[in-house]
């Protein structure tokens, strides 16, 4: 009955593990897999009971059968396999290798690999199963290993904190393992119970909150954008939305560059917003035509970075380009540079199997240069990136002040309201959308900014560049591909990176006069938010290109041709650290728990032991206590012949305490234990700590081995 | 002077003769408290005898040897009447048998008649001769030795008959120091002549009275049985132990018990006796190791009962 009870608790980590996958695996698969591995449990506990030697035989003819039914049920007949499954089975296989090799996580995974991750999976429960059916010594251990290895690889894979459901099956599970296992003496489970119910839950609010402030859930699916995204003239705004709830992607760019990190591919420009939506300028609109690198100042250091861009299937008349590039070379087709906002659009050509090759700029200035830039333009300029339409929200503004209160410059205010953005609010694609507030009005980004606090892109971007316009500060919307990521090979030396159609992405830049426009990305988990290094020599000082504290880029605005992707070196700087520490918080948090959990059953036990008026729940925990030390003491042995091994270590009192036993056990009457014996015991339990080196009493209390004996 | 002393100064005693056999004598003191008999497995000249001897005197007790040989008759064993003519009566001359402490030597060699004269007076402590019922006077114990040496012409005891001996132990040789000393102390006069009683016969069959009331547990029930099931389930042994090793084993047990001064028995009693009382009744397969090494692996895997 324990041991039945010892694999259903086995198997339901497991499934805890599978649930944890569903960070890296997208949509609904895994259910099926559940009932794979349900089937295979229940066969085999059923079988058990029947002819426990042909349990695992029996799982497997489940599992192979459940395998078939699930996920090829059109090559039986009548539910018979054929030899059509079979070779059924061999397309699967090489298929699922294909997806393992080529794509990359987080995907919707094709059905080839649901199969096989239900294949795995059901054998995994299988051994688990059979493993802790049997009096295995250290198979709990192995379970645990087993759980932390899988939740910790499945997070590591996208870097997202595990998710808390998951942690908290997976931990309930495993904890009724050892639990099971141990054998605790009735009266101590309830308190367990409590026990097992309390670090699940901590296990499963403490690791996302932990993690939160570092974590950004990568976990994005942007959707695939129809061949004409950005339309002609349409307000791209309006799609984007619509194009990233949609189902699959595609590759749309491959790059290569020298940057350490890949640029943001800009597309399109919004600067005019009325209080439906922020729109493009029209070609000439009033604004002065910007130089690439026309607006960074002679003390701000830059460095050049070569791109080379090969778009793949993506059908539109404006190009992902980086910004501030110089020029682009090797295109075909008549392109032209827009004259505000840096990007590039044809009149009819489109960007299907372009290739181009580009330098680009990417300004590298300290925070103290950034803080001592003004915000000033030219009057009429300026008022078009400050303007607001009447009757915009006052929450907005009032929001703003309120985040931004203290700060005495525009950089700091920029920075903390984009922190803020990334740190409070989370992203959502589709609860915009059930919520109602969906599009980049101003009443939207209101209610976004003090009640939802939930949607995507186009939401954290338009509410950062409204807060800004209520400071005074010129802010417009940018609209193009979150920075590619690692396509898994090279090229020439070089790592390739892959954009995808759910890469499309929406953000905020900010003018400084001096520098020009600078991006900020206020969006959780995509891209990197730009926050410039402090000054390590003298503040103003113009750094040599290659030594620049890296800086996220920051584009001036003016010519047609600056190029900022932001964010590069920012990576590495800021968000990379603090998502690796984040990691780690939440892995330790998760390791801790799970690592801690012997310990807390163990001292449970301990107490209840203690409080007992019968010596012999006390002898067993003399005996514990000792085991926990590596004080061997033998199994089967008398009480006495187990005193004798403790003797050396827990002094006389240890036969006292047999003595005492002894007459409770085995004689006619005996005399009840009075406090004078508890305290021999427990001076014996002292004896036997102190007899060990603190390495080992530590090792004792975190590792207790007497729960696996 | 209570039980457990006086098992300390008989065994005292015992050991003045016997050197270094200190496992041995509690054995046998522990059978003689417990009604039961001994069968000595060894090689002669051990001091097998000396030991029943020196036993005897302890308690101020009768003692009988008799040598076993094939043209031994029962009656010798147990007694006949004669007839006396002064009185025209029958007249009753008891046997060997009617002694505190019986010394069979070498009962193999005796007729199976003969023996199995000799076992019914151990079974029912009484002897019937020509339809009169002779009474035998507690303590009664049979220590009867074996020659496993030397066969020849040997009537082996049957396994049955081998039940009804509560335990059999083999002396072994002495170690060098203690066969100096014999031949210093033997050399000048019969140790065991100069022995001297130390408690009462009467006092000794009051403590005979006194171990019959430790009081064994569940528990230890429970782990005696689960001795016995494990002998007669080992896939080496061909025949296990007894019901009657069984009871056997409890009843050594408790006089083990009373003689640490203890009202009551632990496991620790059943693992200590487990090998002197089980090992000769049973019939290991073929190519096995000795039966007493099996009964010592039964014990120590057998779980020890604790709690209730």
């Amino acid at each position: 009955m324990r041991a039945e009870r010892s694999s259903f608790f086995g198997v339901l980590g497991l499934v805890g593990v599978l649930l944890g996958l569903r960070v890296v695996l997208l949509g609904a698969w895994w259910w099926r897999v559940v009932l794979v591995v349900a089937v295979v449990y229940v066969v085999a506990a059923a079988v058990r009971r029947v002819r426990p030697l042909a349990a695992p035989f029996a799982a497997v003819a489940a599992l192979a059968l459940m395998v078939v039914w699930v996920f090829l049920p059109t090559t039986t007949v009548v539910g018979v396999p054929t030899g059509a499954t079979w070779s059924a089975v061999g397309d699967q296989l090489s298929l699922a290798i294909a997806v393992v090799a080529e794509e990359q996580a987080p995907l919707a995974p094709p059905e080839a690999l649901v199969m096989f991750i239900a294949l795995g999976f059901g054998l995994v429960a299988l051994v688990v199963d059979d493993l802790l059916s049997r009096p295995v010594p250290g198979a709990a251990v192995g379970c645990g290993i087993l759980y932390a290895g899988g939740l910790a690889a499945a997070s590591l894979i996208v870097g997202v904190t595990p998710d808390p459901l998951a942690v908290a099956v997976t931990a309930a599970g495993w904890l009724g393992v050892i639990v099971s296992r141990g054998g605790v003496p009735t009266p101590a489970r309830g308190v367990l119970a409590a026990g097992i119910g309390a670090v699940a839950v901590v296990a499963a609010l403490l690791t996302p909150s932990l993690a939160a402030p570092g974590l950004e859930p990568t976990v994005t699916s942007w959707g695939r954008p129809p061949a004409d995204v950005f339309g002609r003239g349409i307000n791209p705004m309006l799609r984007l939305g619509e194009n990233l709830r949609r189902g699959e992607s595609v590759e749309v760019a491959r790059s290569i560059t020298t940057a350490d990190d890949p640029p943001y591919l800009k597309v399109a420009t919004l600067i005019d917003v009325d209080g439906e939506t922020w729109r493009q300028v029209g070609d000439g609109a009033g604004l002065p035509t910007e130089e690439p690198l026309g607006d960074i100042g002679p003390d701000i250091p830059t460095s050049t970075e070569e791109i080379r861009v090969e778009i793949g299937d993506l059908d539109t008349t404006m190009l992902p380009v980086p910004y501030r590039f110089d020029e682009l070379r090797g295109l075909a087709g008549a392109w032209a540079r827009h004259p505000v906002g840096g990007t590039v659009r044809s009149r009819g050509d489109t960007t299907r199997d372009l290739t181009y090759a580009a330098s680009y700029v990417e300004i590298e200035p300290d925070a103290e240069q950034m803080r001592g830039r003004s915000t000033s333009m030219t009057p009429g300029v300026f008022r078009r990136y400050t303007e607001l339409p009447a009757g915009t929200p006052a929450e907005i503004g009032g929001v703003a002040r309120e985040q931004t209160a203290g700060l005495t410059n525009s950089y700091d205010r920029i920075v903390a309201l984009q922190d803020w953005l990334r740190g409070s609010f989370s992203y959502s694609e589709s609860a915009p959308v059930a919520e109602g507030y969906d599009g980049n009005g101003l009443d939207v980004v209101a209610r976004f900014l003090t009640e939802e606090q939930s949607g995507y892109c186009v939401h954290f971007a338009s509410a950062l560049a409204a807060m800004a316009r209520s400071l005074n500060i010129p802010a417009r919307i940018a609209v193009g591909y979150a920075p590619g990521r690692p396509a898994g090979r090279t090229a020439d030396g070089d790592q390739v990176y892959s954009t995808r159609s759910d890469m499309l992405h929406a953000w905020t830049e900010v003018w400084f006069d001096g520098v020009g426009w600078v991006t900020f990305d206020a969006t959780p988990g995509v891209g990197s938010p730009t926050e410039f290094d402090e000054p390590r020599i003298e503040p103003g000082t113009t750094a040599p290109d290659v030594n620049v504290p890296d800086g996220p880029t920051a584009a001036p605005t003016a010519g047609p041709d600056s190029a900022r992707p932001d964010a590069d070196q920012t990576t590495e700087q800021g968000t990379g650290r603090q998502s690796v520490g984040g990691l780690g918080v939440a892995l330790a948090v998760l390791l801790g728990a799970l690592g801690l959990a012997p310990a807390l059953v163990r001292q449970v036990r301990r107490l209840m032991r203690w409080r007992r008026t019968r010596v012999e729940p006390w002898w067993r925990e003399l005996t514990d206590t000792a085991t926990d030390l590596g004080i061997s003491v033998p199994p089967n042995a008398t009480a006495r012949g187990q005193a004798e091994a403790l003797a050396p270590a827990a002094g006389p009192e240890v036969r006292e305490v047999v003595a005492l036993l002894e007459r409770e056990l085995y004689a006619a009457s005996a005399p009840g234990v009075d406090e004078q014996s508890r305290r021999t015991a427990r001076s014996a339990e002292r004896r036997l700590r102190a007899s060990c080196t603190r390495r080992h009493r530590l090792a004792a209390r975190v590792f207790p081995r007497s729960l696996w004996r | 002077m209570d039980l457990a002393a006086a098992a300390m100064s008989i065994h005292a005693n015992v050991e003045r003769v016997i050197d270094g056999k200190s496992e041995a004598i509690d054995t046998a003191i522990t059978v003689l408290l417990a009604e039961g008999h001994l069968l000595i497995e060894d090689v002669p000249g051990v001091g097998k005898t000396a030991l029943a001897r020196a036993l005897a005197r302890s308690i101020d007790g009768t003692v009988h040897r008799v040598q076993f040989t094939p043209d031994l008759l029962p009656s010798d064993i147990t007694g006949v009447s004669v007839f006396d003519q002064a009185r025209a009566a029958f007249e009753f001359r008891p046997g060997a048998v009617f002694a505190n402490i019986v010394i069979g030597d070498e009962i193999n060699r005796a007729s199976p008649k003969t023996q199995s004269a000799l076992l019914e007076a151990m079974s029912e402590r009484q002897v019937s001769v020509d339809g009169t019922t002779y009474p035998l006077a507690p303590p009664f114990m049979v220590v009867a030795t074996q020659n496993p040496v030397e066969m020849e012409g040997t009537y082996a005891l049957p396994e049955a008959q081998r039940d009804r001996f509560m335990a059999r132990i083999s002396m072994g040789y002495p170690d060098a120091t203690a066969e100096l000393a014999m031949i210093h102390g033997h050399d000048r006069v019969e140790p065991v002549e100069e022995l001297e009683s130390v408690v009462p016969l009467a006092d000794f069959t009051a403590m005979i009275g006194e171990a019959r009331a430790v009081h064994v547990s569940d528990a230890v029930g429970r782990y005696v049985v689960a001795i016995s099931t494990a002998t007669r389930e080992h896939p080496r042994i061909y025949l296990g132990a007894s019901p009657r090793a069984t009871l056997q084993l409890v009843r050594a047990a408790k006089a083990r018990a009373a003689m640490a001064g203890r009202e009551f028995v632990l496991p620790d009693d059943i693992d200590v006796l487990a090998e002197a009382v089980l090992a000769h009744r049973l019939i290991v397969d073929r190519g096995a190791p000795p039966a007493a090494t099996l009964v010592r692996d039964i014990v120590a895997t057998t779980a020890v009962p604790q709690g209730s």
